[in-house]
């Protein structure tokens, strides 16, 4: 015991040693299509299957990476006006009365910094400060703009640094602890590291940085996100077009978009951007979100579309196909469907056996939980008692 | 909130999928089918409640369902073990575990854009294969991924308060969701299917007069020992649990 107590206490020591890594960008990676010009620019390396939809609504995906360059297929295009904010459905119309109300509140909106180094060259000196990056200012911008539209904002300062492989897990207790003040939506504010002007843009006479969407398509729950991702995009198109440079699909990870349908990642400029062009591109941004939660009244969106009942979230549309949201339970059942079958073949030796231990489970494993209703009158309360033996 | 109804049953059978899994791999922790629900209920109430532990020089705080409860059950689970073996085996997989998620924490691509597995299922895997070959039992698995991650969590704290970098360490603050118990779902889920797999390979447990005493299986026909019991064919969790045990004994004596 003692020489386990050494190996812990060394470990210890060995693993909270100064902090190797440094989040140094490593340049960017340019997506060349299959005619050989660049459709999108994004920081950091990529992987075969990640997807992109690019300014313009054309939808790309990875085929091949080398080096700083990724060869992209183009998918298709994506018909944006599909992806319309639902304005009549089954639940709602269930719920009117409880509407009427939630009209009159304005909404809440939650943010946090998963990498709370992220910071903006030109202005803040340095790509990276650990504990108070730029982006808490940039997030400051959003907040008050979205205050400044009406509507309630939750800004967490909770801190994730280092910025490694695991802020995402820290991060997601700070996303849990925000869920329980029931925000409406929620946004995961980062930068990103490309040249300047990639994210570079003006908008209304303002020097501004475009932002960029971060869909997680790593869990099951990603195709909602992604339909999401496409309903801030429509609405952001129509009122500020050109402010969205883009919707980055990543399969590696889900981004604790697991958590919530309205989760959102978001990349605003680069960290060779000036900071302040960050802070004016967000408040533009704030101006797309009530419409994009449907607090917008009669907002320019909101009538439109009468044929659309049930909208992108929900079970889908004929137009716009079978929702994310029921794709993404499609995934689950099948996951767990084929787990099951899985399970039982590696388990048992036939199908005999199979059938019979799913017989064993679904009689002897519920009737412990409904006591003596069981239909078995042989041992049903004995399993307990002589488990507890072991 | 203003959310269309497919998104509500998304969610609903998310949950229900997650508790069932959650219910299934407690069951094998020494716990009943009943225990096993009232531990899940006690982990959803206990999400809620963050005990704070210090403030200074850096805020700490543990979360009783996400952390508390599962850390007690695995730590109980090391303390009711047979043998001191296991014992050993129990607290060198969390050690081992922990260690992974340091280095891999460090030197794994940690942008959205780069990561090629979510680090939630990465310190899961991986703290299911390094429990299997430390212990090849599914409660050292489930020991080693959330005491793994527990540690893990002390270690990230050590870190911040060497290199003076301001943070929170909130262990297991994500409750239910947390990384804590999804690691500990994920490694038994991972040890199962490498036993398994494992056996199946090996042409699966003996049927017929040779088979083990105690073996169980489910359907009369194929089992030798099964037919000499003809009052009772219903199996009982016992049997199901000796099996278990069987199991693991009989790859430790590999």
């Amino acid at each position: 015991m003692n020489r386990l107590w050494a190996i812990l206490a060394l470990l210890l020591f060995l693993c909270s040693n100064a902090y190797a890594q440094e989040p140094a960008a490593k340049g960017y990676v340019s997506f060349v299509d299959e005619n050989g010009s660049i459709v999108y620019i994004t920081g950091w390396n990529t992987q075969v299957g990640d997807q992109c939809l690019t300014e313009n609504n054309k939808r790309f995906e990875v085929v091949s990476v080398e080096g700083e360059i990724a060869y992209v297929k183009l998918i298709g295009e994506v018909d944006l006006s599909m992806y319309k904010q639902p304005i009549n459905n089954v639940a709602l119309n269930i719920l009117r009365p409880s509407i009427a109300w939630a009209q009159g509140n304005k909404g809440k909106v939650a943010m946090y910094y998963t990498h709370s180094d992220e910071s903006y060259v030109p202005t803040d000196g340095k790509e990276s400060i650990l504990g108070s990056g730029g982006i808490y200012k940039v997030g400051e911008s959003f907040s008050s703009a979205l205050k400044a539209n009406g509507m309630e904002v939750i800004n967490s300062d909770a801190k994730h640094d280092p910025h490694d492989n695991m802020a995402y897990e820290r991060s997601r207790r700070t996303v849990v602890d925000l869920l329980k003040q029931q925000p409406d939506a929620i946004f995961d504010l980062h930068r990103d590291a490309t040249p300047p002007e990639v994210y570079g843009t003006t908008i209304n006479g303002q020097d501004v940085t475009k932002l960029q969407l971060v869909v997680g398509k790593y869990g099951a729950t990603g195709k909602q996100i992604e339909d999401y991702a496409l309903q801030i995009k429509a609405a952001s198109d129509k009122q500020h077009p050109g402010l969205i440079k883009g919707i980055f699909f990543a399969k590696g990870g889900d981004y604790n978009q697991d958590l919530f349908p309205k989760s959102m990642l978001l990349e605003v400029g680069s960290h060779t951007n000036n900071r302040q062009a960050a802070e004016r591109g967000i408040a533009l941004f704030a101006d797309v979100i009530p419409t994009v939660l449907g607090k917008a009244g009669a907002g320019p969106n909101t009538g439109a579309a009468p044929g659309n009942t049930a909208g992108a979230a929900g079970f889908g549309t004929a137009d716009a196909g079978p929702s994310g949201a029921s794709k993404s339970m499609g995934w689950i059942v099948g996951i767990v469907i084929v787990g099951i079958v899985g399970f039982l073949f590696l388990s048992t030796g036939s199908v005999k056996e199979a059938k019979a231990k799913l017989k064993q489970f679904t009689t002897t494993e519920f009737a412990n939980f409904f006591g003596s209703a069981s239909k078995d009158k042989k041992q049903p309360e004995k399993t307990n008692n002589e488990k507890d033996k072991e | 909130m203003n959310m269309p109804i497919g998104m509500m049953m998304l969610l609903v059978v998310g949950v229900l999928v997650y508790f069932g899994i959650a219910h299934r791999i407690l069951d094998r922790m020494r716990l009943t089918d009943k225990q096993a629900l009232l531990f899940i209920a006690a982990i959803i109430v206990g999400s809620f409640i963050d005990i704070p532990l210090m403030s200074a020089p850096v805020a700490l705080s543990i979360n009783v369902g996400g952390a508390l409860l599962p850390a007690l059950l695995a730590i109980w689970l090391i303390f009711k073990a047979d043998e001191t073996a296991e014992k050993v085996r129990g607290i060198f997989a969390a050690i081992l575990v922990a260690a992974a998620v340091t280095l891999g924490s460090r030197y794994l691509p940690y942008e959205p854009e780069n990561m090629f597995l979510d680090p939630k299922l990465i310190y899961g895997i991986s703290a299911g294969l390094i429990a299997y070959l430390a212990g090849r039992s599914r409660r050292s698995a489930f020991i080693g991924g959330v005491l793994g991650i527990v540690l893990s969590d002390i270690i990230h704290m050590v870190t911040i308060m060497r290199l003076g970098i301001p943070g929170t360490t909130d262990i297991g603050g994500a409750g239910a969701f947390d990384v804590v118990i999804i690691a500990g779902i994920v490694a038994v889920m991972v040890a199962e299917l490498v036993g398994e797999t494992r056996e199946k390979l090996q042409g699966g447990p003996i049927l017929g007069s040779h088979r083990p005493e105690g073996l169980f299986e489910f359907s009369k026909e194929l089992s030798h020992t099964n037919q000499k019991r003809k009052g009772s064919l219903k199996p009982t969790d016992s049997e199901i649990n000796n099996k278990d045990d069987q199991e693991n004994r009989g790859d430790n004596n590999e």
